[in-house]
């Protein structure tokens, strides 16, 4: 811009004639105004701005257009017909293949003309000659390329548009920092010199006389023919002082958070000092959100121009959970995460949407209603006010209608795909805010682009293209207007800024590395006279030098340990402070911030609470102490009482998770299910053969797991598994027949009445898996099915409840204990001793116990190392922070 | 002093070196790097090989480091580094410019020197893969244990949908036999080895029959023979059985006479295997072992010499013959469990293999396997050898005895078509068959050996030795060889020796921790016997609420714990320990505590807790499991689901709310959900207040904002650092505070930034959480700074050293490897001998007893590897602990190990070496943490304060100003001069459809058509006409007029409003609204055209514009329609 306003000092006013071509329009506006300040003559009619893109763009081509999606999906047919590539790599192909194509006609490469001479060129930049993958590489790239080259594409169509514009030149034209230029640019310059002239600016750090850029020219030579010891030594002798100090430093940071919060407090200081204007140049995207996030929190709201891809909003995924629900049968947890986000029903009431889930998620978590949608509209039908619910399925249902599920080219799916989100009422919501009517944008712009295209695709496949275009469709955030501005090296060029802060500044990020095509190495590319890596790197190293070199201040960070290892910043920078270091003796390294990070945050809205005490906690809840206790809550509380507090005096509970597989405890289950069965109908086994008990024993277990393994077929599984304890258990009955006991009566609930000191009275109750009576004495016994080893009960009777607490609930128990029927033999785990006096003790301590729960007695937390293990209230008793 | 190092690093010669713990294996190799860049290498001609992303980053760090060095060190430093590193002193002049420009040569270069793993280095390679493979286009997964239980669902499905097919059959076979857990741990196990499984049937046409037959070539038996029948049958057997009828009837016993009953009855049963029963049930007893039968005076006497010893032989034979056919029963039960297994483990693969296609992934085995297939087929590795844009000539390969065979024969197949393309590497292995400890990551440490073999005979690889310890002090080197030489099942150890021959060391046996030592309880009575009832003294009911339960085994762990915890806290700051060439007191971050597995590390923590030591865990995918973190999962389920009472309990009992119990009672009672009886609590009093406050405000943002920013709003707004740091125990304080920092990057970075939403980020989270833990997310990295401890299992502290390491829990019993795959594969091979799977010992049978023998042994020799690993990480101070629980241990344990190594070292009880609490001050006093606690600086109040700057709501970027902009370039485009026909380019461009497109350019059309407007847009009308008119205004600003028209006498600048046209009736004001505007713009056009008059025109749609007055004193705008 010097130069232009230099160049035009005596011209009047009106520059408007002349064309200026600069690598994106973001400049513009900011040199436009830089003219005025320079030329200082009022108003004035600046240049014309533009891009090579935008000239071409400009002008109307009398050709075909066809879009670029059109001719992949065409590719991807061919591709996928031909079975030339893989099933999983086809769209990735597709895509470069089309753009190799493009970059092919932009850098009007003739490709050969057979494909054995292009073979050739291919294997010879390969340094290869007869390998068969390679060929086949090239044969699939030429096919490719002749397949696509033609009139309607974009990149001819660029071509055309430039010579348009070169045709209809009228006025100087200048080349702005542009970079290395493809053929087609290049003839386009020599088109238009041909009728008025043209002008091309580069920036060179050589030439420049300011320190600070003679001190990066020294570090980063375009050729390096001297070592960096004597560039230093160079430097220093013309620069006795740094040009670098407290205009550039570095910070070398922990971790990501402290690389995210430096650059948060530099800019924070910069701003308090009354700089302008900042650049973020956002090399690590993480870092850059961490930032924006930490940024915010003082107020200073950024700019964000990096864009990200449409896949990355909320927006996006709503479209995305759709597609997954249909895909998979609306799984339950997928439906619920489509139905919790904000963007459904937006065409109703606010609210209807958060109940209708919130009823759902209800049915599915007590119900465990694992099968999908026809489950919970049976729920909704039984339910009184399962009204809105039923709309809500309809209308997923509805949508999945829509979806139709046949194979149809892509653009059908496309209008499918909008179908069924308005019958979604999503719609209304996506179009209500920005990134949502970006996503409808970019939707309906996909959907007329691939129309004509008639190459039939399964949903799966369209699912891919469809994913992979919103992996490349950017989403930029409008929204905010800053003069802290986020952005990418490129888009920053010619930009002046106060200060500058590069984020992510390491090996990792700095050269920007794309990842490696699926087509050629970078030798070929440099054969083919297409751009190869080292022309990026020095790009990026242009754009690199011009943006350190157009602010007054740059800080750079990058997180400088991974691993428990120090990691230098990216290369270029690791070299400039190593000359620095060697010129002067010292790094640019600042550590005033290391210690400033902690003190400086922005504080709180809301300080934090008074911390308590990280000791054992005791509540004392009695009057919460209901009138009615099972044996199960007595079981929690002599394991641990603060445990006992929180689930049944404050009564809170986990939220119940679906299972979808039969688990060892429905297992249990259903064991006690088939023995309440056939007990039932064989009260004495003695008096029946042998044969017929186990053959009802088998019949009543089909029936009962049968019923589950309707849908889930691994109780089969578990069925085999109790099958083969089918013969123990009842040799275990028969036995125990013999020694005379009959069952009498199973699932059998029995309360007791416990008096406590302040005389209220809690009720016991619980509910007994099996009675049994001693024929020749009529004492009674009461036994407990378990599924766990006998070894294991055996362990778990010393610190028992539930026998004492059965034999009290039982009255006349004189026998109790478990019965361990998962395994040969089946073995009964008896309570040893009086068990009248056993369950005369347990009542004392019941009293005793729950007179001082009621009269506010401390329930500690004290659970052993076994209880906590899975204690669903270690969050609450807060254990593991306890000192 | 040093060793010689001319053969290791010398750049022209492969070399293997076999190197002990602590010799310095890093600097060797990144030396020798250094030394082939010296020589001219090209960076990119590098490829360094290693196990761990650590350990290639510390061989990056260290390679730049050095460079960096060397660019800016003077000759002498340069000289005395090139002569360490082995370079001929004549050499050295000439090397050292060169060596001084290896910075910047090295650094710039692109492609650089690859370090890398082996999983790095594959996929690096699979993205070069040929087309027609569709490697390069998958991503990798690294959830593979989600997927393994996906696949388990869509195997059972698939067993589901025929029930009565043979995979269901072999199936319920195998569920018959080992239950569904059985099964899927079956099944999985083959998952698990796949590779090998793919290596061993790679190219048959049928995998699971060609495995099958190789398990039958082996077998006594053949699969189907009738043994039984055969048995029964037999002629010998039956006179054998006569014999025993006849001997048993005579001798008489009343034993006797049921046995031979039982054979009789077998004479005659209905069945073979009825037959069969008879006779195991006369000749075995109930255990399986064949009766005893003596010959005694007794029965010489009632049977006559002779016969009694026939009878007594014959019975012998006859059970030995029984012993086999049981044995042959028993192969061809394994056999039948093979073919099961293996079918039901091949149908599981094949749905995992599947379900990856279908969601375009892959996994690291598939990656190794996928590579190796590629290199081995020659087309494709020249391929690839050409295709990489570096061109490897040097190999270097670190931790060697952690490969695996297909990484060896992947390495092999490289550096053979290497040669075809007459690029002959070098080749540098260095490792530790020692040091091999990863045999459950299919590390095979024989391959060691075989590589050396092979690398002599086609590389000429020198093979080098050292055993020297740069890292141990003699203390713990002397331990270490009494420990280990000399041990009939450690063989080929050789001594050590410690390079600092005077770092004063010690190594301490801690008492073992015993149950005995605890006051016995009175309730752990429990019996053998079944029917034995357990006594339980009724009169010693605990009383809950005042006594806690209390567990022995846990306790006596407790104990050691403890013990060892109170052994740091005395050597903290009074041992002294060495620091460079002075000494300084021990602090915290020397200490490492080690166990063997993680099970017990939590009872070490609380007993660190206790003792107010700070320590850090890295265990591995911890984060999940800490308390912490588990509150904000418990906010954000809580966010997600309104009726998660617990949830929301448990956010407000954290340090974000620090509620305490009685507000949680409080909340106790009352209708609805906790968070509605929240809101309408009245008094809530200052923390329920608080909580209230803040959930409200976070409530709606979250189904809204990402993740991470909804939970850098919770931190943020609630204080929660400072939170944190007030509520937890000073110890804890480092590590909570990194865990929190650490999950806000998992919220940043789970499904790779794409949007999760909450609900399906807690998902994620669960699936994270219930997988292998080697998937699950790591805890935080706490600063350098921090003083702790640090608590590690031993596979983690591999590459780590610690100047005092504790052996924690050493005293335990030995592991049983069942259920794991028996895969014979004798590292020369190709593919393995042998495939087969494991279920219980009992039914191992007997084809494969040497096999197992052999893993078995391969096994002890890992754990003793691991002992080995375990004392080698410590500096100066090894400190060894143990427990015995209520169970006893049979095998030497490594305490036991260590026990026995220092009585045989100093019979003076369980400690040598030296009294580091003795050792003079020396050198410096170094302070003892980095960072001296003192005033925090100050910094000027501004940093701090809110300093708001940009605005929200940017008004240019509505739907409403797209559809304007639109319409605006439309009319530029569509107005004279130069006026655009093609509507789909016009189309096109705006990149819209046509359902939007047209409306937009009706009204642009209306208005280009309106007769009032003609003059403006007629070029024979006017002199010039120009759109778009851009202009810079005076402050600076680029500025735009729609259109600017001029006519002979006078300018017109006209403005395109084409949001919603006024009531026509309001249009004076609506033309006043835009006066000022309008005024501007005639200034300067009045400024661009001096002396012309200028005049402004506002243009709506719906037909409707009017002028503006724009007098030069633009006050008072008046307006006239045209
Ligand atoms: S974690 Fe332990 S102490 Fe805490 S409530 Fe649960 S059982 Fe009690």
């Amino acid at each position: 811009m010097r130069r232009l306003s230099q160049h035009h000092r005596e011209r009047s006013s009106d520059f408007s004639d002349i064309t200026v071509v600069l690598p994106t329009l973001a400049p513009a506006a900011a040199a436009a105004g830089h003219l005025v300040q320079v030329l200082d003559r009022g108003v004035l009619l600046p240049p014309c701005f533009t891009t090579f893109r935008e000239l071409a763009e400009a002008m109307p081509v009398e050709a075909p257009r066809v879009p670029d999606i059109r001719r992949e999906l065409a590719l991807y047919g061919v591709l996928r017909d031909q079975g030339l590539v893989a099933r999983g790599a086809l769209w990735p192909s597709a895509r470069e293949l089309r753009q190799l194509a493009d970059e092919l006609t932009l850098h009007r490469v003739g490709l050969a003309d057979s494909l054995d001479e292009f073979s050739r060129r291919v294997e010879a930049a390969y340094g290869v000659s007869g390998n068969q993958p390679m060929q086949f590489e090239a044969r699939v790239a030429f096919e490719a390329w002749r397949q696509l080259a033609g009139d309607g594409d974009a990149a001819s169509r660029y071509q055309l548009g430039l010579s348009a514009a070169a045709a209809a030149a009228d006025g100087p034209l200048w080349i702005v920092d542009a970079g290395p230029l493809r053929p087609s640019e290049h003839a386009f310059l020599a088109a238009w010199a041909t009728l008025h002239p043209v002008v091309v600016i580069e920036a060179d750090l050589a030439l420049d006389t300011e320190p600070f850029a003679r001190l990066l020219a020294a570090a980063w030579p375009r050729e390096r023919s001297e070592p960096l010891a004597d560039r230093a030594a160079t430097i220093r002798a013309s620069d006795p002082v740094s040009p670098a100090v407290g205009r550039l430093s570095f910070h070398g940071a922990l971790h990501l958070e402290d690389e995210a919060a430096a650059a948060d407090l530099r800019v924070r200081q910069w701003l308090a000092d009354g700089v302008g204007r900042i650049a973020i140049v956002a090399l690590d995207r993480l870092a850059a959100r961490r930032l924006r996030a930490l940024l915010e929190r003082g107020g200073v709201l950024v700019q964000d121009e990096t864009g990200w891809t449409l896949s990355t909003v909320a927006a996006a995924t709503v479209a995305a959970r759709w597609l997954d629900c249909f895909a998979e049968g609306f799984p339950w947890r997928g439906l619920l995460d489509l139905l919790k986000s904000p963007y459904l029903f937006s065409d109703r009431p606010p609210g209807f949407r958060r109940e209708c889930v919130a009823r759902m998620e209800h049915w599915i978590r007590d119900g465990n209603v694992v099968a999908g949608l026809d489950g919970i509209a049976a729920k909704a039908r039984q339910a009184d006010d399962g009204a809105p619910v039923l709309a809500v399925i309809d209308a997923l249902t509805g949508a999945r209608a829509a979806m139709d599920g046949k194979r149809a080219p892509a653009a059908v799916w496309m209008s499918r795909l909008r179908a069924a989100l308005d019958r979604l009422g999503v719609t209304p919501g996506l179009a209500a805010d920005t990134a949502g009517a970006q996503l409808l944008d970019c939707l309906s712009r996909l959907a007329s682009e691939a129309q004509g295209d008639a190459l039939p695709l399964v949903f799966s496949e369209w699912r891919r293209w469809l994913d992979g275009e919103l992996e490349r469709a950017l989403f930029r955030d409008r929204d905010i207007r800053s003069p802290v501005v986020m952005s990418h090296p490129a888009a920053l060029r010619l930009r002046r800024f106060d200060a500058v802060v590069l984020l992510g500044a390491d090996t990792e990020h700095l050269p920007q590395h794309p990842a490696p095509g699926l087509f050629f190495n970078d030798a070929v590319r440099g054969e083919l006279e297409l751009p190869t890596a080292a022309m990026s790197d020095a790009r990026a190293l242009a754009d690199l030098t011009a943006l350190m070199t157009d602010s007054d201040r740059c800080f750079v960070t990058w997180q400088a340990r991974r691993d428990g290892e120090t990691v230098p910043p990216a290369p270029w920078l690791d070299t400039l402070e190593a000359l620095h270091e060697i010129a002067w003796g010292s790094g640019l390294r600042d550590d005033s911030l290391r210690t400033a990070i902690p003190v400086s945050a922005v504080p709180a809205p809301e300080p934090a609470a008074p911390p308590l005490p990280a000791t054992m906690p005791a509540p004392a809840a009695g009057a919460l102490l209901s009138p009615r206790l099972t044996v199960s809550a007595w079981g929690s509380l002599v394991a641990c009482p603060y445990r006992f507090h929180a689930r049944h005096l404050l009564r809170l509970n986990d939220l119940d998770d679906v299972t979808e597989a039969l688990e060892k405890r429905d297992f249990g289950e259903l064991v006690h299910r088939v023995l309440l069965r056939f007990h039932d109908r064989f009260r004495v086994t003695l008096d029946h053969p042998r044969e017929t008990l186990e053959a009802a024993l088998h019949q009543i277990t089909d029936d009962v797991f049968g019923r589950v393994a309707a849908f889930d077929y691994l109780a089969h599984a578990w069925a085999a598994r109790w099958r083969k304890r089918i013969p123990p258990y009842l040799d275990f009955q028969r036995g125990r027949e013999e020694s005379g006991w009959r069952w009498s009566a199973g699932e059998v609930s029995r309360e007791f009445a416990i008096d406590l000191d302040d005389g209220s009275v809690v009720t016991l109750s619980g509910r007994l898996d099996r009675v049994d009576v001693h024929a020749p004495t009529g004492d009674r016994g009461v036994l407990d099915y378990k599924t766990q080893p006998s070894a294991r009960l055996r362990d778990r009777l010393a610190d028992d409840v539930q026998l004492t607490s059965y034999a009290l609930l039982e009255p006349d128990a004189s026998a109790a204990g478990f019965v361990a029927v998962d395994e040969d033999p089946v073995k009964p785990v008896l309570l040893a001793g009086d068990v009248r006096a056993a369950a005369a003790d347990e009542h004392a301590r019941l009293r005793s116990v729950l007179s001082r729960v009621r009269a506010d007695a401390p329930l500690p937390a004290h659970g052993d190392d076994a209880a906590c293990t899975h204690c669903e209230m270690r969050g609450l008793c807060r254990r593991d922070h306890w000192a | 002093m040093n060793p010689d190092h001319s053969a290791a690093l010398n750049p022209e010669r492969s070399v293997v070196v076999e190197a002990c713990a602590g010799s310095g294996k890093t600097w060797l190799l990144v030396s020798r790097i250094v030394r082939l860049l010296l020589a001219d290498a090209a960076p990119s001609q590098i490829l360094a090989i290693t196990f761990t992303r650590k350990a290639a980053q510390e061989m990056r760090a260290r390679l730049e480091l050095w460079l960096r060095q060397l660019a800016r060190a003077d000759d002498a430093w340069i000289a005395d580094f090139l002569a360490q590193r082995a370079v001929p002193a004549d050499a050295i002049p000439a090397l050292i410019p060169k060596a001084r420009d290896l910075f910047e040569r090295v650094l710039g270069a692109r492609p650089g020197v690859t370090i890398s793993t082996f999983h790095g280095w594959f996929l690096d390679l699979l993205q070069r893969a040929p087309i027609g493979e569709d490697s390069a286009a998958l991503s990798l997964s690294e959830q593979t244990s989600q997927l393994a239980e996906d696949a388990w669902r869509a195997f059972v499905a698939r067993v589901a949908s025929d029930s009565a097919g043979p995979l269901a059959a072999d199936f319920h076979w195998l569920i018959e036999r080992h239950d569904l857990h059985g099964t899927r741990t079956l099944c999985f196990a083959f998952l698990q080895r796949r590779a090998e499984w793919w290596a061993f049937t790679d190219g048959r046409s049928d995998p699971v029959a060609f495995a099958l037959d190789a398990i039958a070539a082996e077998m006594p038996v053949a699969p189907d023979a009738d043994v039984i029948g055969a048995f029964v049958r037999s002629v010998v057997v039956r006179e054998e059985i006569d014999v025993c009828i006849d001997g048993m009837e005579r001798n008489a016993t009343a034993t006797d006479v049921k046995l031979a009953a039982s054979l009789r009855a077998a004479r005659s049963a209905e069945s073979d295997e009825a037959a069969f029963a008879f006779i195991v049930d006369a000749l075995m007893t109930k255990q399986g072992e064949p009766r005893k039968r003596e010959l005694s005076g007794a029965m010489q006497k009632r049977l006559g010499p002779e016969a009694a010893a026939t009878f007594v032989e014959t019975q012998q034979r006859l059970a030995l013959r029984l012993v086999d056919a049981r044995d042959h029963l028993v192969e061809q039960a394994m056999y039948r469990t093979q073919a099961a297994a293996l079918r039901c483990g091949v149908a599981l693969l094949d749905e995992l293999q599947r379900l990856k296609d279908t969601r375009g992934l892959l996994d690291f085995t598939d990656a190794e396997w996928r590579v190796r297939q590629l290199v081995m087929r020659s087309e494709h590795a020249a391929y690839l050898l050409h295709r990489l844009d570096s061109r490897y000539r040097h190999i270097l390969v670190d931790e060697f005895q952690d490969t695996n065979p297909l990484q060896w024969q992947t390495l092999r197949a490289w550096m053979q078509a290497s040669d075809e393309a007459d690029r002959r590497p070098t080749v540098f292995l260095v490792g530790d068959p020692k040091q091999s400890i990863y045999r459950f990551r299919r590390a095979e440490a024989r391959l060691f050996a075989r590589a050396a073999d092979y690398l002599r005979d086609h590389y000429d690889a020198t093979p080098i030795g050292q055993n020297e310890s740069r890292r141990c002090a003699p203390a713990v080197i002397a331990c270490v060889n009494a420990v280990f030489a000399d041990q009939p099942d450690y063989p080929g150890f050789v001594p050590h020796t410690a390079h600092e021959s005077t770092l004063p060391g010690r190594v301490e046996l801690l008492p073992l921790a015993r149950a005995s030592a605890l006051v016995s309880t009175p309730t752990a009575a429990s019996t053998a016997d079944a029917d034995d009832a357990v006594s339980n003294d009724a009169n010693a009911l605990r009383d809950p609420l005042t006594t806690p339960v209390t567990d022995d085994d846990l306790r006596v762990r407790a104990i050691e714990a403890q013990a060892v915890a109170a052994r740091i806290r005395e050597i903290v700051g009074t041992w002294r320990l060495r620091d460079g060439a002075g000494t300084r007191p021990a602090r915290f971050a020397d200490v490492m505590l080690l166990a063997r597995s993680r099970t017990h590390l939590e009872t070490f923590e609380m007993a660190l807790r206790h003792a107010g030591v700070p320590y850090v865990t890295a265990r591995g995918g911890g984060l999940l499991d800490r308390l912490e973190i588990g509150d904000f999962l418990a906010l954000l389920r809580f966010f997600v689901t309104p009726f998660a009472d617990l949830d929301l309990a448990r956010a407000l009992r954290s340090p974000l709310f620090s509620c305490t119990d009685d507000d949680l009672i409080r909340l106790a009672t009352g209708d609805g959900t906790w968070w509605m009886r929240l809101d309408a609590l009245v008094d809530p009093g200052p923390r329920l207040d608080r909580a209230r406050r803040l959930l409200a405000r976070w409530l709606p943002l979250a189904d809204r904002l990402p993740v991470h920013d909804l939970l850098d709003r919770v931190l943020f707004e609630a204080d929660a650092a400072a939170s944190y740091r007030a509520a937890v125990p000073v110890p804890q304080r480092e590590a909570v505070a990194a865990n929190l920092l650490a999950f806000l990057e998992l919220a940043l970075t789970l499904e790779a930034g794409r949007y999760p939403s909450l609900p399906r980020f807690l998902d994620a989270l669960q699936e994270l959480r219930s997988g292998s833990l080697e998937e699950a997310p790591d805890e935080g990295v706490t600063d350098a700074a921090g003083d702790a401890v640090r608590l590690l299992t031993v596979h983690g502290s591999k590459g780590l050293e610690s100047m005092i390491v504790f052996v924690i829990d050493a005293h335990r019993g030995e592991r049983e490897e069942s259920w794991e795959p028996l895969i014979g594969w004798p590292p020369e091979d190709e593919r393995p001998g042998h495939f087969s799977l494991r279920t219980v010992k009992a039914a191992d049978g007997v084809s494969r007893r040497t096999l197992i023998d052999d893993e078995k042994v391969r096994a002890a020799r890992e754990e003793l590897n691991v002992l080995y690993v375990a004392m080698t990480r410590a500096k100066q101070v090894l400190i060894v602990s143990g427990s015995e629980g209520s169970k006893s241990i049979s095998a030497i344990t490594w305490y036991r190990r260590i026990e026995t190594a220092l009585d045989a070292a100093v019979d003076a009880g369980a400690a040598t070496g030296d009294d580091l609490a003795a050792i003079p001050h020396a050198g410096d006093a170094t302070p003892a943490r980095a960072t001296a606690p003192g005033e925090p600086p100050q910094v000027p109040d501004a940093w701090r304060r809110p300093n708001p700057v940009g605005s929200r709501g940017n008004a240019d970027a509505t739907p409403d100003t797209d559809r304007g902009e639109r319409i605006h370039w439309l009319l530029e485009q569509l107005a004279p001069p130069a006026a655009v026909a093609d509507e789909d380019w016009l189309r096109a461009r705006l990149g819209i459809t046509e359902d939007s497109f047209r409306p937009l350019i009706e009204v642009a059309r209306e208005i280009l058509g309106r007769p009032a407007l003609r003059r403006f847009f007629d070029p024979a009308a006017y002199v010039r006409a120009r759109n778009e008119l851009a202009f810079v205004d005076r402050t600076g600003e680029l500025r735009r007029m729609d259109r600017v028209v001029e006519f002979a006498d006078e300018a017109w600048v006209l403005d395109y409003k084409t949001g919603t046209p006024p009531d026509p009736v309001q249009l004076d004001e609506a033309a006043i609204f835009h006066g000022p505007q309008l005024n501007e713009y005639a200034a300067a056009l009045r400024e661009l055209l001096p002396g012309v008059r200028v005049r402004a025109l506002v243009i709506f749609a719906a037909g409707l514009h009017a002028e503006i007055s724009v007098a030069d004193a633009a006050s008072g705008a008046t307006t006239g329609v045209l």
